[in-house]
């Protein structure tokens, strides 16, 4: 068993519809957990998460955003290959963005080693406990991907990156 | 007639969604407003029915970031209705939990939310890059004020151990002094951030406010005192609403309050500072004073040093009480319900912070009434705003926009207590 440290965590609000999707993916990932990985459920993807990542190798985060893509659309990054676009949409005046959690750990040298974010695009943002049709297609899309991802990496060797080259269809 | 208007739709780095309009003709400002369109929260109405045990825990949802404060004057408040008085190590015990909140609030306002303006920064984010050490230090900081609240309070954000007549769970020795070289670790760094934020570039800017603040006799206010300012008040807290009120204005979902039905006033963390530096501890009172501060100040955009000094002063008391722990001999005084009002008002990071409840023999809630800190800086930064756009109208529009966004987050304003941010149009016209 790779000693690696590994968190799927989940952000979102789960009376606000589709921002629940995070949310969503880890709750069925939990249903069938692969031995040795870490799932969370928060609320809040504030400063909390650099101090989650300062004991961690390797993060999947999955998030709702609103970016004006068509609802369903799955965006992936990798936080160290690529900018994380801030959606301002999402943004909050009651705490600090995904984004700008990313890009602060960047500047300060806490990012985990491995670091990937899913943006799910969301439509329905009101009140409510349900998903839009859309964002339930590609909640179920995403947590099989990252189920197999997590089930298939290569065990054994510390060193060994897991692999998050995700083939989405 | 010459007009000007500049528009800010969201003012940022500021707790909570609100806006701002300010109208200038012929070089004059002619109207200002902070609207406040976060939307009303209500809390006074839905305390009614419920038992008073419930105040702590419903009240403290008002703030995730001083959540302990609306606990501290829910508990003070129902104490008083109901004849009991919490002392000895109880009450250091609560003290405690205070420190821990200051100190996660003033790190994250000062390093995350404050220190972008005066270094021209749009926010922690970009300041980051070129200051790393600075903002690292904060959130250390900010992590053990964090901790400290989660130890004794049981959570970090809506703490569940509190309740009225003590706490639910008292901490070990063991567990606080696990924190002891971290919270000694945070004093050093947070006196380092006192003589770095004293370095930052302030615009000259000073008004004649009324500062209003708790006072005690032995100690700088937390949970206790009487309300007093520099114009001769000192009342105690069951007169507040004789000497202030709040009214609704049209342009906000927040109260407005002023003292003596119109002037404005300031709370916070000048306004202590300002009326208990005596007060303060020997090690913030020499760091002040390496820092070239005295007993007196009275630039807002001062403010975050001033913060700073509290920061150290929550730090020190923190590892003082810690070396001197004594747990309590019980969790909590026996509380049995009866009829009575009561009132209680504790500092809150930003200021004080009132509430009166009205309970029945049952122990249900008649009535409440909780006033904010911030609603009653509402009409102080409204003033400020107008005093500082008259004195800088030689500004264009863009640097006056974010003068005047600075000059709110001067308060450190948290909008969403005071509904029960900001978006800044000015008009020239």
């Amino acid at each position: 068993m790779s000693s690696e440290i590994i968190h799927v965590i989940g952000i979102g609000n789960r009376t606000r519809c589709d921002d629940a999707a995070g949310l969503e993916v880890v709750r069925q990932l939990k249903m069938l957990p692969v031995e040795g990985i870490h799932y969370r459920e928060l609320t809040d993807g504030g400063i909390q998460l650099l101090d989650m990542w300062d004991s961690t190798d390797s993060v999947i985060i999955v998030d709702a955003v609103r970016s004006g893509f068509p609802a369903g659309h799955i965006h992936r990054f990798d936080a160290h290959r690529n900018d994380i676009p801030h959606f301002p949409a999402k943004k909050t005046t009651h705490s600090f963005g995904l984004g700008d959690i990313i890009e602060l750990g960047r500047n300060l040298q806490r990012l985990p080693r491995n670091l990937i974010v899913y943006g799910i695009e969301g439509t329905w943002f009101k009140y409510g406990i349900r998903l839009s049709p859309a964002v339930e297609t590609s909640v179920g899309i995403v947590a099989k991907s990252i189920h197999e991802a997590l089930r298939t990496r290569v065990v054994g060797n510390p060193a060994t990156k897991i692999h998050l080259d995700l083939l989405l269809p | 007639m010459s007009t000007r208007t500049i528009r800010v739709d969201y003012l940022t780095r500021v707790e909570g969604e609100g806006a701002l309009y300010i109208k200038i003709d012929d070089r004059a400002v002619r109207d200002v407003k902070l609207s406040i369109f976060e939307p009303p929260r209500f809390f006074e109405a839905f305390l009614k029915g419920r038992h008073f045990t419930e105040a702590p825990d419903i009240t403290a949802r008002i703030c995730g970031i001083c959540p302990v404060a609306y606990q501290m004057s829910s508990v003070h408040a129902m104490e008083q209705a109901l004849g009991l008085r919490i002392n000895g190590p109880l009450r250091t015990l609560r003290r405690l939990l205070y420190c821990g909140e200051w100190i996660e609030s003033h790190t994250l306002h000062i390093i995350m939310l404050h220190a972008p303006d005066f270094l021209g920064y749009e926010d922690a984010i970009q300041m980051s890059r070129d200051h790393p050490q600075i903002v690292k230090q904060g959130l250390k900081i900010k992590k053990i004020g964090n901790q400290l609240v989660s130890l004794i309070g049981g959570r970090e954000i809506h703490p569940i151990n509190v309740k009225v007549g003590g706490f639910y769970k008292l901490p070990s020795r063991k567990q606080l002094n696990s924190l002891l070289e971290d919270l000694k670790w945070a004093r050093d760094a947070a006196r380092e951030i006192v003589l770095w934020t004293a370095q930052l570039p302030f615009p000259d800017f000073k008004q004649d406010y009324t500062f209003v603040a708790l006072s005690h006799p032995d100690e700088y206010p937390f949970n206790e005192g009487r309300i007093i300012s520099n114009s001769g008040l000192d009342i105690p807290p069951e007169d507040y609403e004789i000497h202030f009120t709040e009214e609704h204005v049209e342009h906000s979902n927040a109260l407005q309050s002023s003292q003596d039905h119109s002037k404005p006033y300031f709370v916070g963390p000048l306004a202590r500072y300002n009326l208990n530096y005596h007060k303060l501890a020997p090690i913030v009172q020499e760091t002040a004073k390496e820092c070239g501060y005295g007993p007196e100040c009275t630039n807002p955009f001062q403010s975050i040093v001033i913060r700073a000094l509290e920061n150290l002063q929550a730090l020190n008391e923190a590892v003082e009480i810690i070396d001197d722990y004594e747990p309590p001999e019980e969790a909590a005084l026996n509380v049995e319900p009866s009829r009575g009002v009561g009132y209680g008002c504790t500092e809150a990071p930003r200021g004080i912070l009132y509430h009166r409840y009205e309970i029945d023999d049952r122990g249900l809630i008649v009535n409440a009434k909780i006033v904010p800190p911030t609603s009653q800086n509402q009409k102080q930064i409204e003033s400020d705003l107008h005093a500082f756009v008259t004195q800088h109208l030689d500004l264009n529009n863009e640097e006056l926009t974010w003068k005047c966004e600075q000059v709110v987050r001067n308060y450190d304003p948290c909008i969403s207590c005071a509904t029960h941010f900001l978006d800044l149009k000015l008009d020239r016209s």
